[in-house]
């Protein structure tokens, strides 16, 4: 008889013991950063019960986390304009590598693994060039950095692996900032905001600019589905009594475009602050944290729309809007799942 | 339009009053609905809780503190800083209601109004009540009716004063009213990315 002991000391002979998985991690669903109360900021794994699995320090405050594809591995991303990323291993609570960014460059709060997890790629500013930049880091090399390219922008934020896991795509902000002047954005007049489509060595294969009464909107965040839809929320730099929308789908295949009235700049004050879209693309929902709202289209038509104080973080979990707040509230739909005694951060990342 | 020469001066006068008419008759429809909304149902919603639009007392109370902070935010930022622009650049016909001559009435009022509110949430925080009675007392005493005292140099510092005293009666709200009631206001919505 095979005994449990001796089938794992078998295992580990024939060198076959599989590693850790997210699931050795109390199978998290979701990542979000998060500030406790007592001022430190944190990773935290989170299930779809609104049970947070785990929490990580970090050493100022996060923005979002890109989850590795298999290893219960997570990279968690300084807020702009930070220059650190940690890469943490979720099942030790252990910091596996700390990833700073060059000289002349910092990191914007986003990024995203290839599809076999081999390569890590992160939004950056060549501040002193006011040019964005896409960083590569082999993981298998330690998180070695081998390659930059442009990221075909301008103030380039959050980064997402298409589908065919041969494509990135990138928001190109548009807004140029400099770390000596902060956060200021030194350049509304001119700015451009653009949705890029690279290959994995970053050649330009379609970019997506709006017409010229978008010049002051700033594409910001994007979600994929399982198709190739790219929905992305913009962010208004200017009077915030225009009716133009905050909110589209992208098909890149037909490059056609669709914007949601029902998002407007009035009504969204101006800003979204997350976005998801469903594997099948049928359920897209979108928060502002300004307005205070969260709104579900259902095949393109805004089927809901709740007012929630602070919302930002924004996942669909089973066609249903799952939403954290700055006030620790974790939401489905337009109920309260719970409500933990800490701020969620912008983005709650699926895992 | 019922001060502004480019209306009341039109060869067109006909259609000029038939325009605010209409706009009269709907601003009428509109304040009508509201006010019946308050009394016949969305009061007691607000009031009772436990409904699909405020589960808790706490979300009640929350929603009303909201409004309170927005209408103290549109009173600094649109009211008076749109004509204030910079000090190389003011924009003193931004200033709302100008040509009625009611722009620092209108501060006054909005001041006034939220006071009330501010008081029924927050009833036993002096600094707020010192706070707005500062604030109350600069909009009476700045005799500036249309704030047109924005673009000269001595007359644009009571100005900025009479803001900086509002901004401190929201930074009480924010610090000390707000928490009270489970709100860190804009952790999220202050992020800007």
């Amino acid at each position: 008889m095979v005994t449990r002991r001796g089938f794992l000391a078998g295992l580990m002979a024939t060198g076959a013991l599989p590693s850790a998985t997210w699931a050795d991690v109390g199978a998290p669903d979701f990542l979000s950063a998060a500030k406790l109360p007592n001022g430190n900021f944190v990773l935290c794994g989170i299930k779809r019960s609104g049970e947070i699995a785990f929490q990580l320090s970090l050493p100022a405050r996060g923005h979002a986390a890109a989850a590795h594809p298999i290893k219960p591995i997570a990279v968690g991303f300084a807020r702009r304009p930070g220059t650190f990323a940690f890469v943490m291993d979720c099942v030790e609570g252990t910091v596996l590598k700390k990833l700073s960014a060059p000289t002349g460059r910092h990191f914007y709060g986003h990024g995203t693994f290839t599809k076999d997890g081999a390569l890590l790629f992160t939004t950056e500013n060549n501040f002193e060039a006011a040019s964005g930049i896409i960083g590569v880091w082999d993981v298998k090399q330690d998180y070695t950095r081998i390659a930059e390219f442009s990221s075909g922008g301008v103030g380039p934020h959050e980064i997402l692996l298409m589908p065919d896991g041969e494509t990135i795509v990138i928001t190109n902000g548009g807004i140029e900032t400099h770390p000596e002047t902060g956060r200021t954005k030194l350049n509304l007049t001119t700015m451009q905001s653009n949705l890029s489509y690279l290959s994995l060595n970053g050649r330009v294969k379609h970019q997506l600019k709006l017409g010229d009464e978008h010049q002051r909107n700033s594409i910001r965040h994007i979600a994929v589905s399982k198709n190739g839809h790219v929905a992305f929320g913009m962010q208004w730099q200017g009077a915030l009594t225009s009716d133009l929308p905050l909110v589209g789908v992208h098909n890149a295949s037909t490059n056609r475009t669709s914007l949601m009235v029902e998002s407007s700049v009035r009504h969204m004050n101006g800003y979204i602050g997350s976005i998801a879209i469903s594997a099948s693309g049928k359920h897209m929902a979108v928060t502002s944290p300004r307005a205070g709202k969260l709104q579900h289209f259902t095949n393109g038509v805004l089927s809901k729309e709740n007012n929630i104080i602070d919302v930002c973080g924004i996942a669909l979990d089973q066609g249903l809007p799952l939403a954290t707040t700055g006030a620790g509230h974790i939401y489905s739909d337009t109920h309260i799942l719970i409500r933990h005694p800490i701020m969620w951060d912008n983005h709650l990342v699926r895992i | 339009m019922l001060y502004d020469p480019q209306f009341t001066q039109n060869q067109n006068t006909q259609y000029t009053c038939k325009l605010i008419k209409a706009l009269s008759r709907d601003m009428h429809a509109n304040s009508k609905a509201i006010y019946s909304d308050w009394q016949n149902g969305y009061g007691a919603l607000l009031a009772t809780h436990n409904n699909d639009t405020y589960r808790t007392h706490e979300e009640a109370a929350q929603r009303v503190f909201t409004a309170l902070m927005a209408g103290l935010e549109f009173t600094s930022t649109q009211r008076i800083d749109r004509p204030m622009g910079t000090f190389d650049r003011p924009r003193p016909l931004r200033a709302e209601a100008r040509r009625s001559g009611r722009s620092l009435r209108h501060i006054h009022l909005a001041l006034e109004a939220t006071n009330t509110l501010a008081q029924l949430i927050a009833p036993e925080n002096e600094t707020l009540q010192t706070g707005y009675k500062a604030a109350i007392e600069t909009s009476v005493s700045l005799n500036d009716p249309i704030l047109a005292g924005v673009a000269d140099l001595s007359k644009r510092l009571r100005v900025e004063i009479m803001k900086q005293k509002i901004d401190y009666v929201r930074q009480i709200l924010a610090d000390e009213v707000g928490p009270n009631l489970g709100i860190v206001p804009g952790f999220n919505a202050l992020d800007g990315d």
